[in-house]
């Protein structure tokens, strides 16, 4: 855990240190990359069809005994494990994302937009309140990592432990011992936390950020004042860069993986089992099995699934268990089993012992539930410390100070009373609670063992079927209901949860008022108390003193059922996952209890966290959150018995609009066919069931799975598959990035990992399966990701200038023919003139790709990306076909007309005089630091990868990654709070580029400046570049005495040639997009009406388009008349104009052939007209291509 | 909400605390609009003005004497400059006049011009009075505030001020309009030259 803390700046170097061979920034390294994806692709194919696959047998035999072997004989030795959410919830910790339980109310009164936002790094840096609100309220009491942790810490001391890659954010896995190197949390972790001030990133430990939380302090950075974030993974943030880059490292030297704990079913996750090599041994341990290929994918090389039960299974072992049970298994085979339960008791006493200290005396008793022996079978003493660790909010050091019964210890107190003894069975429970109010309840022990094994319910019904039971499992340790997949450490906490959230029940367990009013003085009278105190209604009086004293008495409960173990962070995944429907769905009809009964129950179940400090803001929305609780009630029959007791067995009439009961349907095959987007509408047979008897346990309810399976999951990384909504499907695009942060595709962004995201072998078999792709649509969710929309805009470009007699094609090809003959006859045109004119060629290209009308329905097929990145991208591909076979002429054009007017003559002069000077005689502060050797080498490899680039965009991106490497030296050994500005930055580049090859980078600046797409000039881009174009003119221009105090001549000239260019361009673009839209517009026209201000304005724009861009360029004209010519100019002006707007108007009438041959002669025009010296007339060809 | 980009060139003696000012600006509230930027020297933010939304994208330059030649590739095309001085240092309020000067000859037409006393949480160590600032200011009709960055003082009403100044006529072209102007005026300047 000591180095723990070093982790992100290890992140940072490994980012830094990544080699990034797409860097390179040829498309022909990503080119390869696919070609070798097809190969593996067929090969997959025919290994999995045919049964060629040349895999060799590892494992001797097919079963935990197998592996265990194959770890004794040392030929294992790179093990890596994959854990997920499973492996903490065997320990008993209660998932409290589940709609309905008012944790997700709880979130209404922070007035979020929607649920998701609270997890939305936007809205987190503009509202963090919430956020912490929350991380407060879900504070873990303590961190006992479970068997299964430290089986991987044995794992590590036995140095078998290659990596452990885990989805939870909870740090149980460094409680336990595995640090900073050993662990890849795929989402973050409460750890370490980080300002997220981007030139700041502070770290902060974990410690730290309790203290604020619980200060309930908006934690801020002690350097910048910024907010400091928890470093678990928002929406819109990326999984770590160290998840992709260990990824790449570990799987193909792996041995055996070990995947505990998770069902496989979350990218980027569950891709990464097919990246281990083909003979490794995969071992699951998990309650069910997982990560199965389906049949049909595999057939189609989607495979690396595994596969257990096949004839062809060969290396994948699924052992069915905990996955305590399982580490216990195979570590007692492995003859590790005394080492590992010494382990585990060492540290929970190591654990307990410390809380205890920390707990200062603060006595908590409880009747500790009766669990069933542990999986580590601790002694019986043991488990009473531990429980009484969990007891409470006592168990809580840090909120020790407040002395207060919750909830939670309240129940326990009296749990003889709602779980008596043995007197009690079934038939009397039954008796006692019919006629009570829906909710009441009470547990049964089992005659013979004394297990806790029936809860009855009352569903407020007077008649005999007016009681539902529901049968208790205890497995292990834990408390579950059967058919819900919910685990809790004791049945008081089980009792809570359930009297927040419905889940597997009909209706909410209804806890009486009463219990509330319990002071610690008289809590020990609790325990006398039978099931008839239990039941009995409180007197008036008592609610009324009930009512008075909530909600601010009433304790709360969510944080403590957690104690036992990890983070219950809702995960934004979850959230992601399940939508907000529980919030959005309410049905207004589904009032079916009485309001103010329904009120009263709401109080007494009202959560408040002890938090003083946040109390009163708790403005408990009483009314919401009710409903939204029947709402789900209304889901299940039961909850009609409320209000119509007479006709109970009366099939469901047809769900009020609710339904949301199925949000989550069960990963069961049976009822995968549904999936949760369809919530709402319950197909009217499926309610049919329980009518049938009052008796009928759970497991005959509605639907329709033998197993049935709660409706929420216990985890979002249990949460089954990742279905999409139901979205218009198109061929052109495959449902696109709902997976957001976690998305490959975002990921692909990140230039470290464009080329081997994780399931980038995929990439190029879209061409195969389209039409089936789009059929699956769990699997097309997961490609959606990996079928790039640039990949695809590129190829049909390519396509497009391929295709023999298309206008595009023709343009290309003479552009090409154009460019390459110029340039290099003496006394041509020469340098930036020159690259002018290659970049009005390519915006007359890319104006003229604009109108296909194939490139259009792609284009507007990615309605997720603005119109500015759609730009870029079409240059980009434009680039790739226009600009890489001129690339080299061009360059070596600029080169020739830099020598002839002998700057790089100066350059190098001067090169030599100013290389001494160190960066205070550059004119730096003192203490900005330099690149050291090591970030130097590494400048100089981004230099020559650049200047490898032929996409100006390109190599813009990689300007600034220097420029960022720049930064992070000069700020390395600063002191705290100090902002660099230009006035370090400047010398800082200087003093880089003094080291560099200034030649090369002159040309590649050249080159930047005009072919850039003009729309990222004004940004960042455009600054760093220009940073980067005057510190090389400084060098060439350098005086050693004499400042030079103007710019010369000739760096004003091309300065001027430039930024003409470049307004005009603007312009241009600017235009273009105005198209666009004007096109985009005219297609969504029928769909719908509501139109801005501005749509309507381009409504009436559509029928004559013509006219109103010839108005715009009126206004453009007027404002050049602004300037400084006015008549000459605006007469000059008016014949292009008229020639704008008919290609205008042939251009809105979508793909007009014409407009094509048109602007192709145009193009023609624009290369053959450089002859004409004069200026005017260049002039005024460039303004005929910019209308 | 219409969008206006709008260029806002940052010119002052080395020392002021130009980066300082902007980093204030920009990370004190927590936007998210903010693009991260790679550094301080260029930042974003977006704040909204009446009915539009104004991106500020920020250029600072160097300040240092022997960088002054490369701030007009810095300045052009801007719609903004915010000239910072030092209120504890003669010297600076003096190269803000230069600038100003350098405005007026080479800088875009109608750029608006915002004087910022900085640092003015040291009023002890105050070498230009705020009143001869204030009126140097007026009579270049330049937007005057004394800011602090280091206590946050004035720094969002400079670039109100700003937003309020900018003219309300280019709504329609935008930014893209004004850059129309001046490429004009670019191309005829080189036609005076060759």
């Amino acid at each position: 855990m000591s180095d723990a803390s070093e982790l992100p700046k290890k992140e940072e170097e490994e980012e830094e240190v990544t080699p990034e061979p797409d860097e390179q920034s040829d498309d022909s390294s990503e080119e390869e990359a696919a070609g070798d994806t097809e190969m593996d692709f067929l090969r997959n194919l025919f290994s999995s069809t045919l049964g060629l696959g040349s895999a060799e047998k590892v494992l001797d035999d097919l079963t935990l005994e197998g592996i265990a072997q194959y770890i004794k004989s040392g030929k294992c030795k790179n093990i890596i494990c994959m854990v997920g959410a499973g492996i903490s919830t065997s320990a008993g910790i209660p998932d409290f994302r589940s709609p309905g339980t008012g944790l997700y109310a709880n979130l209404q009164k922070y007035n979020l937009p929607y649920p998701e936002a609270i997890f939305q790094i936007d809205y987190f840096k503009k509202h963090p309140e919430p956020f912490f609100a929350l991380a407060k309220e879900l504070y873990p009491g303590q961190f006992k990592p479970t068997v299964c942790h430290y089986f991987m810490k044995i794992l590590k001391e036995k140095g078998l432990l290659s990596r452990c890659y885990t989805q939870n954010i909870d740090t149980l896995e460094r409680v336990a011992g595995l640090e900073g190197e050993d662990l890849i949390e795929a989402h973050g972790t409460f750890y370490t936390s980080h300002c997220v001030s981007f030139c700041c990133r502070k770290e902060y430990s974990l410690d730290w950020m309790k203290d604020k939380i619980f200060s309930d302090d908006i934690p801020q950075c002690d350097k910048c004042s910024s907010l400091v974030k928890p470093d678990i993974v928002f929406f819109g943030e990326n999984l770590p860069v160290r998840f992709f880059t260990s990824m790449k490292m570990d799987f193909p030297r792996c041995d055996l993986l070990i995947v505990m704990g998770t069902s496989l079913q979350v990218q980027p996750f569950a891709g990464l089992v097919g990246r281990v090599s083909k003979s490794c041994p995969r071992l699951l341990i998990n309650m069910e099995k997982a990560g199965q290929a389906d049949p049909l994918l595999g057939l189609l090389g989607f495979g690396g699934g595994m596969d257990f039960d096949s004839d062809k299974a060969y290396r994948d072992v699924a052992h069915i268990s905990t996955c305590d049970d399982g580490c216990l298994a195979l570590a007692d085979l492995l003859g590790w089993k005394a080492e590992l339960e010494d382990l585990v008791k060492r540290e929970h006493a190591r654990i307990d012992s410390k809380d205890k200290k920390e707990k200062a005396g603060a006595e908590s008793k409880g009747a500790a539930a009766k669990g069933s022996s542990a999986t580590v079978a601790p002694e019986p003493k043991k488990e009473e410390a531990v429980h009484s660790q969990v007891n409470g909010t006592t168990a809580i050091p840090w909120r020790s100070s407040r002395r207060r019964l919750s909830l939670l210890e309240l129940l326990r107190s009296c749990q003889d009373a709602w779980c008596p003894g043995t007197p009690w069975n079934r038939e009397e429970a039954h008796v006692a609670l019919c006629g009570t109010p829906t909710g009441s309840f009470l547990v049964v022990r089992d005659a013979t063992t004394s297990q806790a094994s029936v809860l009855c319910v009352s569903a407020g019904g007077e008649e005999d079927d007016a009681v539902i039971d529901y049968t208790i499992k205890s497995v292990g340790t834990v408390f579950q209901l059967s058919g819900s997949r919910l685990c809790f450490a004791d049945l008081a906490q089980l009792v809570l949860f359930y009297s927040l959230t419905r889940d597997v029940l009909a209706v909410c367990l209804s806890i009486p008022h009463w219990i509330c009013s319990i002071s610690e003085k008289n809590k020990y009278s609790l325990s006398k108390l039978g099931p008839e105190t239990w039941l009995h209604k409180p007197s008036e009086q008592e609610t009324a003193e009930m009512t008075d004293r909530a909600p601010g008495n009433v304790m709360c409960s969510i944080q403590l059922t957690s104690t036992n173990g990890a983070l219950c962070i809702i995960n934004p995944l979850y959230l992601r996952e399940h939508g907000d429907d529980w919030l959005t769905n309410r049905a207004p009809s589904c009032a079916t209890q009485p309001s103010l009964y329904r009120g009263e129950r709401r109080l007494s179940t009202t959560r408040t966290w002890a938090g003083a400090g946040l109390q009163n803001k708790r403005a408990i929305s009483l009314d919401q959150e009710p409903s939204s609780a029947s709402t789900e009630s209304s889901g299940l029959t039961r909850a009609q018995s409320a209000d119509s007791p007479a006709c109970p067995l009366t099939p469901l009439t047809p769900a009020p609009p609710g339904g949301v009961v199925l949000r989550r349907l069960s990963r069961d095959s049976n009822s995968s066919l549904s999936h949760r987007a369809s919530s709402g509408s319950l197909p009217p047979s499926t309610p049919s069931t329980p009518g049938g008897s009052n008796r009928t346990s759970f497991e005959l309810q509605p639907h329709g799975s033998p197993v049935p399976q709660s409706p929420h999951r216990v985890s979002w990384i249990e949460d089954g598959v990742w279905l999409p909504p139901p979205r218009p499907s198109s061929l052109l695009q495959p449902p696109s990035t709902e997976l957001d942060s976690l998305s490959i595709s975002s990921i692909e962004e990140e230039q470290e990992s464009q080329t081997q995201c994780p399931a980038s072998h995929h990439q190029s078999a879209h061409w195969l399966a389209d039409k089936v792709m789009n059929r699956l649509s769990a699997v097309g969710q997961a490609l959606s990701g990996l079928v790039s929309q640039k990949k695809r805009l590129t190829n049909r470009v390519q396509e497009l200038s391929e295709r023999k007699g298309s206008g595009f094609a023709e343009a290309v090809k003479g552009f090409i023919e154009v460019t390459l003959k110029r340039g290099a006859e003496p006394g041509g045109v020469m340098g930036s003139e020159f690259l002018q004119e290659v970049r009005s060629s390519l915006t007359s290209l890319r104006e003229m790709l604009l109108d296909y009308s194939d490139i259009q329905v792609l284009l507007d097929s990615m309605t997720d990306i603005n119109d500015s990145e759609i730009d870029s991208l079409v240059e980009l591909s434009l680039h790739k076909v226009a600009l890489k076979p001129v690339s080299a002429h061009l360059y070596s054009c600029i080169r020739s007309s830099r020598i002839e007017d002998g700057s790089f003559e100066r350059l190098q002069k001067n090169l030599t005089v100013l290389e001494k000077k160190e960066m205070e005689e550059l004119g730096g502060s003192a203490e900005v630091g330099v690149p050291d050797s090591v970030s130097l080498e590494r400048i100089q490899q981004r230099w020559t990868s650049m200047h490898e680039a032929y996409s100006p965009n390109k190599k813009v991106q990689i300007l600034l990654k220097v420029c960022k490497s720049i930064y992070l030296s000069m700020s390395a050994n600063s002191s705290s709070g100090s902002v660099f500005g230009a006035d370090d930055f400047l010398p800082c580049l200087t003093w880089v580029l003094l080291r560099s090859d200034v030649v090369t980078l002159q040309i590649d600046t050249d080159y930047m400046m005009e072919l850039l797409d003009p729309t990222q000039l004004q940004g960042e881009g455009g600054y760093y570049l220009t940073t980067l174009y005057a510190s090389l003119y400084y060098i060439s221009s350098f005086q050693p005495r004499l400042a030079a105090r103007q710019l010369s001549v000739e760096a004003q000239n091309s300065l001027n040639q430039w930024h003409r260019r470049r307004t005009l361009h603007c312009n241009q673009s600017r235009r273009s997009k105005n198209r666009r839209t004007i096109r985009r517009r005219e297609r969504e026209r029928g769909v719908q009406n509501s139109e801005t201000e501005r749509g309507s304005k381009d409504e009436s724009v559509r029928g004559k388009s013509a006219s109103v861009e010839s108005e715009e360029s009126q206004q453009q004209m007027e404002s050049s008349t602004d300037a400084l010519q006015p008549l000459e100019e605006e007469e000059k002006n008016k014949e292009p104009k008229t020639e704008e707007e008919s290609q205008v108007c042939s251009s809105a009438s979508d793909c007009n052939q014409e407009a094509m041959t048109e602007s192709k002669q145009e193009d023609g025009l624009s290369l053959c007209s450089e002859e004409e010296k004069d200026h005017r007339g260049v002039e005024q060809r460039e303004t005929v291509e910019l209308i | 909400m219409a969008l206006r980009e709008l260029k806002v060139c940052l010119l002052g003696d080395t020392g002021v605390g130009k980066s300082s000012i902007v980093w204030r600006f920009v990370e004190d509230s927590f936007d998210p609009n903010i693009n991260p930027t790679i550094g301080a020297s260029f930042m974003t933010k977006t704040v909204q003005y009446q009915n539009e939304l104004h991106k500020f994208l920020i250029w600072d330059t160097a300040g240092q004497e022997r960088f002054r030649a490369l701030a007009p590739m810095y300045y052009r095309g801007s719609a903004a400059a915010i000239i910072v001085y030092d209120i504890t240092k003669e010297e600076s309020f003096q190269t803000l006049k230069n600038w100003v000067k350098e405005l007026r000859q080479h800088g875009p037409p109608n750029i608006v011009v915002a004087i910022a006393g900085n640092k003015c949480d040291l009023a002890d160590a105050r070498e230009v009075p705020e009143k001869d600032a204030k009126d140097y200011a007026d009579s270049i009709h330049a937007i005057f505030v004394e800011t602090s960055a280091k206590n946050a003082i004035n720094i969002n009403e400079v670039f109100i001020e700003i937003s309020k100044r900018i003219p309300v006529a280019e709504a329609a072209g935008g930014t893209s309009g004004k850059g129309f102007k001046l490429g004009r005026q670019a191309s005829e300047s080189r036609r005076t030259c060759c």
